[in-house]
């Protein structure tokens, strides 16, 4: 075996994120980890990368036992690991970031740039990329720096490679290329581990397949033996209809929300939408597509390269969130902890925010308990006492209680973005009720999320966006993820 | 009652009990002042008496008032290093003839309004341009400091109305009128801090300005705010401070600044995280102050208070930081 | 971190030098103009032997900066250097600089073992290193070793020594900013210390040196200041924690880390000198000079925007 994880477990803090989690990975191999937002795939690959430690358990590669706390140990034991997040440095050249830590020196032990440059377009024509190594990395589209990331890991001498789902913001060629240099790298002898949610892909590239659901083991299945439906059986343990709550059956009522031609900077656009007042509609694409500029147009009121907005029925003319706020509309951003969150302060704190929008700096400041207390029973959040830091809570429980923000103050329509980014699968169905509850109510939701079951089972209407336009609609419940796939690719500038 | 009635009860004091510990450690100028004070009490009875406690509390008026106007932008992850200029300016000013003869409504007019003034340009950097805090408050103030040698022509001095004296120096029996001053304006602060719609979007504020800005606050006008604030208190600082000296001086306030924020992290209070309010921050300049007159007493020259007051910060940092972990 | 205007990295190093060569330019040409003693060879080479403290501080605050840090305690620093090279014990130098490495250590320690931010932690050993110094020494006086009076003195070729010196180690630590694998981790660790961290950077490492840079170049600054000097001060360095500050602000490196250089910043010394010096042979009173010292600081870093409202 190559790499042998046994038993591992991780909690932070009071959360357990995995509890005995084995795998093993065979050289020459495709393994394939899956698993839904927050089952733990991420948290299992930061452990394999050496990002953090685990709380118990074992890691051998290749039949030695290791000890990791930092990534620099698992990268010279032999694994390289491509995060999901970025962690190119954009005031870098290319270059600069592909020889990171590990620069090619002249004599007088300098950087020797002319080399770097010659080797880093070496590399990058391996991925497929033409790009001046000069050039700075914040200057690139996403899927290039996703490419450059790519790039980096495969050029690492290194035994085990980990990739944390690469293909989120890649078109159809670019995705190609990546699959035609893992396969490459199998061929070679070396082990690689597939982070995806993306089953299609998945029959396509791997061997085997490890399974994960709420933190835990769910099972291990070799690729040609096993079914799409057996392994979402898997994932998710129950049917797809126990996850969600059933579709709407009447009507989606009168449009409240209307995006006319609307183009947002930095892309092509235009983008053309509607919600009706008992709607949830869902905005799916590869990552980096604009999804996110929809989202924050509405909310923040950027004025639009063109197009316009309208919301019940007149245009939005407020600029900055407060003006959002005061127009009805509330805001989950899909960076819980760094955008939603007040994490060293209370519970309680972190909903009343919700009142104090658009409220006079020497007016009093409502901490209105019983309101607090009804919402934390409503959402059924799990705490201590509401004075507790929302630091201490579970990830499903601080979403819940961004949540329970804009049901204290009472909006008009709700934007939730990535709804159940690490959220545990409990807490998802809960989630996912609370939304259609809203619609159901009259307030409107707009979700973005990056996975496809999620969008297919929770909305009325999932709409296709492609470089800042949108390219497709198509009913929930019905649709399948391929369809919906195929759209979002299309005939992407690669 | 029963055993497991009891047994509850014990537990409960005993969860009780830590709370109130990790309370005390959240301020760590309390458990400061105790160990001073127990300290004095062994080496330097007399500093005990209650009549040196008050001059203690009068001596520590100044810092008080300048640190809980440090703790307002520093709550909202800013910082005000501009302070000792303000002083400087309306200490100059304040025993310019014109203010020392004239009403006494300008004499106390005059230091809040400037302050007020010197924030809001602060802010101004700060908040829109979004330039470093650090920077743009010592930049302010090297420039208050030359107008203020400006004012005095380089040889301050004359006096000051005697109502700013009186302010500083005055008694109501044995109380220092100076103590009333704090006591209000410290009052004033808590209340805001605690209750007000201000005080609550600042914690926010600083605890994320991300989340505090899509939450829709009114991120930018609490930062003015504060920093107004921040200076209206220095300029309250230096009306008591020039009511001490009762004349002008170069370059007064100058220890005041790094001394506020000493207080600050020592009454519990970091960048971002005003844990220790405005109680805490108080208890820290009682608590350096007291230290101060305890060095004194005891021999030690400013040197030595200019590394213990060094190590104070580091500490208080340092403890805050662990905490949070 | 605005990218506008370059398409490369190196380039964009480059131009963000730009603005403080073309201020020193147009000052040149004017002072050229309104007092012709101004630019004499002379003239010059006084102003450049004066700063040479001020701009060997710069050196190490621009590395600190780099790393999106800050380093306040550089001015107690040059003051404790010159109380401790004027006591008058045998092996006084040597002597200061293990003191002013010990200051790096703390700082760094401090920020590193204890998360304290940089600016509380320079902060309180500035305060408390301000104290050491007038412990080691309460009033100005004693005398340096007379090598450091003869090298304060010596000229070659008609530029004095430490003109010459100053222009070699700013030489070298602008390659190494640069052009070697340190000066890049020193950006990256600016741009984002946990990408970094996750890239391959050592950037534990890469804080520890830079401060401890920022305080033997504060050391060297503090040296060279008692050899002029041949005396010793404990409140001379105050004004260099601000000046190095200002220089480097003006020199275009960002004060949010990540994007910079050291020629920038020395000239932004150069630049604030030359200006003192105009204003002086203006007959304009040192009162106005702190005023716009100020203004010019102020200037400076607002032309440093950042993302959010920040320290």
């Amino acid at each position: 075996m190559l790499l042998e994880v046994v038993d591992i477990a991780k909690s932070f803090g009071s959360v357990q994120a995995l509890r005995g989690v084995s795998l093993a990975l065979k050289p020459g191999s495709v393994h394939a980890v899956l698993g839904e937002n927050g089952a733990g795939k991420s948290t299992l690959m930061k452990i394999i990368s050496g990002v953090f430690p685990a709380s118990s358990g074992t890691i051998r590669v290749e039949g030695q036992m290791v000890h990791w706390n930092r990534a620099e140990q698992a990268r010279a034991a032999g694994v390289s690991t491509i995060f999901q997040e970025f962690i190119l440095l954009p005031n870098l050249s290319v270059a600069e970031n592909l020889f990171l830590g590990r620069e090619l020196r002249t004599p007088l032990g300098l950087v020797d740039r002319q080399r770097q440059r010659e080797e880093s377009r070496r590399i990058l024509a391996r991925v497929g990329l033409d790009l001046d190594p000069d050039v700075l990395t914040g200057r690139l589209r996403v899927a290039e720096q996703q490419m450059v990331e790519i790039a980096k890991g495969v050029m690492r001498d290194a035994r085990i490679f980990v990739f944390d789902e690469p293909t989120a913001a890649l078109g159809d060629r670019e995705a190609a290329r990546l699959f035609d240099l893992i396969r490459q790298l199998r061929a070679e002898g070396k082990g690689i581990l597939y982070i995806s949610h993306r089953l299609p892909e998945l029959f396509e590239l791997c061997d085997e397949v490890t399974v994960l659901k709420d933190g835990q083991f769910a099972g291990h299945f070799a690729m040609q033996e096993t079914t799409a439906t057996e392994l979402v059986t898997t994932m998710v343990g129950r049917t797809l209809d126990q996850l969600f709550p059933p579709h709407r059956t009447g009507g989606p009522g009168e449009t409240v929300l209307e995006l006319r031609d609307l183009r947002t900077t930095g892309f092509a656009g235009p983008v053309n939408l509607a919600i009706g007042r008992h709607e949830i509609v869902g905005l799916a694409g590869l990552e980096g597509q604009g999804q996110i500029g929809i989202t924050r147009s509405i909310f923040e009121g950027h004025a639009p390269e063109t197009g316009e907005i309208l919301f019940e029925g007149l245009p939005l003319g407020h600029a900055g969130p407060a003006g959002g706020v005061a127009a009805g509309i509330g805001l989950i951003p899909e960076d819980r902890k760094a955008e939603g969150l007040f994490l060293p302060l209370s519970v309680a704190r972190n909903i009343a925010v919700g009142l104090l929008s658009g409220k006079g700096l020497a007016q009093p400041a409502s901490v209105p308990a019983e309101d607090i207390a009804a919402q934390i029973q409503r959402l059924r959040i799990r705490l201590r006492d509401a004075a507790q830091a929302i630091s201490e809570l579970s990830g499903g429980n601080q979403q819940k209680a961004l949540l329970a923000r804009w049901l204290v103050r009472g909006v008009k329509l709700l934007i939730c973005e990535e709804p159940t980014r690490g959220v545990d699968i409990g807490a998802k169905s809960e989630i996912y009720a609370i939304l259609r509850e809203l619609a159901d109510s009259g307030v409107p939701v707009l979700i973005t999320s990056r996975e496809l079951p999620e969008l297919i089972g929770l909305c009325d209407r999932i709409v296709v966006v492609r470089d800042g336009a949108t390219v497709g609609s198509f009913p929930g419940g019905t649709s399948t993820e391929e369809e919906i796939m195929a759209a979002a690719i299309g005939g992407q500038r690669a | 009652m029963t055993r497991a009635a009891t047994a509850e009860q014990g537990q409960k004091i005993r969860a009780r009990t830590l709370a109130l510990l990790r309370g005390a450690m959240a301020i760590p100028a309390w458990p400061a002042l105790i160990l001073l004070l127990a300290i004095a009490a062994v080496v330097q009875p007399r500093l005990m008496s209650l009549p040196f406690l008050l001059i203690v509390l009068r001596q520590s008026v100044p810092l008080a008032l300048a640190a809980i106007g440090q703790s307002l932008p520093m709550i909202g992850r800013s910082i005000d290093l501009s302070i000792g200029g303000v002083i400087a300016v309306v200490n100059v000013t304040l025993a310019l003839p014109v203010f020392a003869g004239g009403p006494v409504w300008m004499s106390l007019a005059f230091p809040l309004a400037f302050g007020a003034v010197v924030g809001l340009f602060n802010a101004g950097l700060i908040a829109f341009v979004r330039a470093s805090a650090v920077v743009v408050t010592l930049g302010v103030s090297v420039m208050l400091v030359g107008v203020s040698y400006l004012i005095s022509g380089g040889a301050p001095g004359g006096s000051v109305h005697p109502f700013v004296r009186e302010l500083a120096t005055g008694r109501w029996g044995m109380l220092p009128v100076a103590g009333g001053v704090l006591v209000v304006a410290a009052l004033m602060a808590g209340l805001m801090l605690r209750r007000s719609t201000f005080g609550h979007a600042l914690h926010a504020t600083g605890a994320s300005y991300s989340a505090a800005w899509l939450g829709g606050l009114a991120v930018r006008k609490e930062l003015v705010v504060a920093h107004m604030l921040s200076g209206i208190f220095a300029g309250l600082a230096a009306i008591i401070l020039t009511g001490y000296i009762g004349t002008g001086t170069l370059n007064l306030g100058a220890d005041l600044v790094m001394a506020s924020v000493a207080a600050v992290v020592l009454g519990g209070t970091t960048f971002g995280l005003g844990a220790g309010g405005v109680l805490g921050v108080v208890a820290g300049a009682f608590a350096l102050t007291f230290l101060a007159n305890l060095m004194t007493g005891l021999g030690a020259g400013k040197p030595a208070q200019l590394i213990v007051q060094g190590a104070i910060i580091a500490g208080a940092a340092a403890l805050a930081r662990w905490r949070e972990a | 971190m605005k990218l506008a205007g370059a398409t490369t990295a190196v380039r964009l190093r480059r131009l963000s030098a730009l603005p403080v060569f073309a201020l020193i330019a147009v000052l040149a040409i004017v002072l050229g103009v309104a007092s012709p003693h101004a630019l004499s060879a002379q003239n010059l080479i006084n102003i450049l032997n004066q700063q040479v403290s001020l701009i060997l501080v710069t050196v190490g605050q621009t590395i600190v900066v780099l790393t999106a840090g800050l380093d306040l305690s550089v001015g107690s620093v040059v003051s404790l250097t010159t109380a401790i090279a004027s006591h008058g014990t045998p092996f006084a130098v040597p002597l200061a600089i293990l003191a002013a490495l010990a200051v790096g250590l703390v700082n760094a320690g401090g920020i590193l073992r204890f998360g304290i931010h940089p600016i509380l932690m320079t902060l309180s050993t500035m305060t408390a290193v301000q104290g050491l110094a007038l412990l080691v020494r309460p009033i100005p006086g004693g005398t340096v070793p007379g090598w450091m009076k003869t090298y304060a003195g010596a000229e070659i070729l008609g530029l004095p020594l430490p003109v010459i010196c100053a222009a070699v180690v700013v030489f070298l630590a602008a390659v190494v900013v640069s052009r070697s694998r340190f000066g890049l981790h020193l950006m990256a660790t600016g741009a984002s210390a946990q990408s970094a961290l996750l890239g391959g950077v050592n950037t534990g490492r890469i804080i520890l040196l830079a401060y401890l840079l920022s305080s033997l170049f504060a050391c060297l600054g503090g040296l060279n200041l008692a050899a002029r000097l041949a005396s010793g001060d404990p409140l001379v360095g105050q004004p260099f924690g601000i000046d190095s500050i200002a220089a480097t602000a003006l020199g275009g490196t960002q004060l949010s880390g990540g994007l910079g250089g050291v020629a920038g910043p020395v000239v932004g010394v150069l630049f604030l000198a030359l200006l003192g010096n105009g204003l002086n042979l203006l007959n304009i009173s040192t009162y106005y000079q702190m005023i716009i010292k100020g203004v010019l600081l102020i200037l400076a870093v607002s032309a440093h925007r950042r993302n959010q409202p920040g320290l």
